[in-house]
């Protein structure tokens, strides 16, 4: 015997970046979004009678279209992670030698590229990007001296002479 | 987006997202950032609680036979990373000195010796 199946292809959601671009994705993968997980659910946008050419797009008016491009692909690469519960997360120790090898090459980007991903990552709320982005920038500022990592962010040094000989004596009881 | 008079991109973003990034420094990382500018510094005695409580106390240590008996509390959000720093300090003055105090420069108040060796565990 031969039943027929029902073949359904993914939902898709568009979503419109700040500089007008309109992007389809899947609704699986975008739902790792917790602000478009909600306007979806708050504007009803699962209702299965709307196609995909009549359906609003969602506006994200703080991602530019190349940001959003790469927040995609991250969702994309971390569609199948299980959901993370965000108490265990705090109470874990924190270290960042556990980013996993996808997103340390996906991350290793020019620092303008990196933070404004962090910025779509806190808007869009995508706690396991945000994760990420935050521990490859403290990478970056681990094992480095006050004056390298002015140099590598380009910080100035504000601080007077003075102030800075009273911080060193704060600091000098952690040195070994 | 804050504006910290800067042109680093780095500070610009919003505080609670630097913040963030310096939860996930270890202490000495974070004590240099105390060190590159006053912004920096702000956050980490801010967000480590440092700017809002005295600098200095004392730590309670009873000795007990051959161990010490080390009670105190520590800070919530670098507590771990802190709390092995002043151990390691409490054992290299201790052995030194046989003081049965030490003092570091972050508030640590009670608590169970437990909690200690679970951590060091």
């Amino acid at each position: 015997f031969l039943f027929p199946i029902k073949m359904t292809s993914p939902r898709m959601i568009k979503l419109t970046s700040n500089d007008d671009k309109t992007f389809e994705v899947e609704r699986d993968v975008i739902k790792q979004s917790v602000t478009v997980n909600t306007l979806i659910t708050d504007l009803n946008m699962d209702d299965e009678d709307v196609s995909v050419e009549n359906q609003m797009a969602i506006p994200l008016p703080n991602v530019d279209a190349a940001t959003l491009e790469m927040v995609i692909t991250w969702c994309k690469q971390h569609r199948e992670d299980p959901p993370r519960n965000e108490e265990e997360e705090e109470k874990k120790e924190k270290r960042t030698d556990d980013i996993p090898e996808w997103d340390k090459t996906f991350l290793d980007v020019e620092q303008s590229v990196l933070f404004a991903l962090i910025l779509a990552a806190n808007y869009m709320d995508i706690k396991g990007l945000l994760d990420n982005c935050c521990k490859t920038v403290a990478n970056m500022i681990k094992g480095k001296t006050p004056d390298e990592i002015r140099k590598h962010f380009n910080i100035k040094n504000d601080f007077t002479p003075e102030e800075e000989e009273q911080i060193r004596k704060e600091n000098a009881w952690c040195e070994d | 987006m804050a504006s910290h008079c800067t042109d680093s991109i780095l500070l610009n973003l919003p505080l609670e997202i630097i913040d963030t990034i310096f939860r996930h420094i270890n202490c000495v990382s974070i004590l240099t950032l105390r060190q590159v500018c006053k912004l920096t510094k702000a956050i980490v005695d801010e967000s480590a609680g440092i700017s809002k409580r005295k600098p200095h106390i004392i730590l309670e240590i009873e000795k007990i036979g051959n161990f010490y008996n080390v009670s105190f509390e520590f800070d919530r959000k670098y507590s771990r990373i802190f709390l092995l720093k002043a151990m390691h300090l409490f054992y290299i003055r201790n052995h030194r000195n046989k003081n049965q105090q030490i003092i570091v420069p972050i508030e640590l108040l009670k608590t169970s010796v437990e909690v200690l060796n679970t951590l060091l565990s």
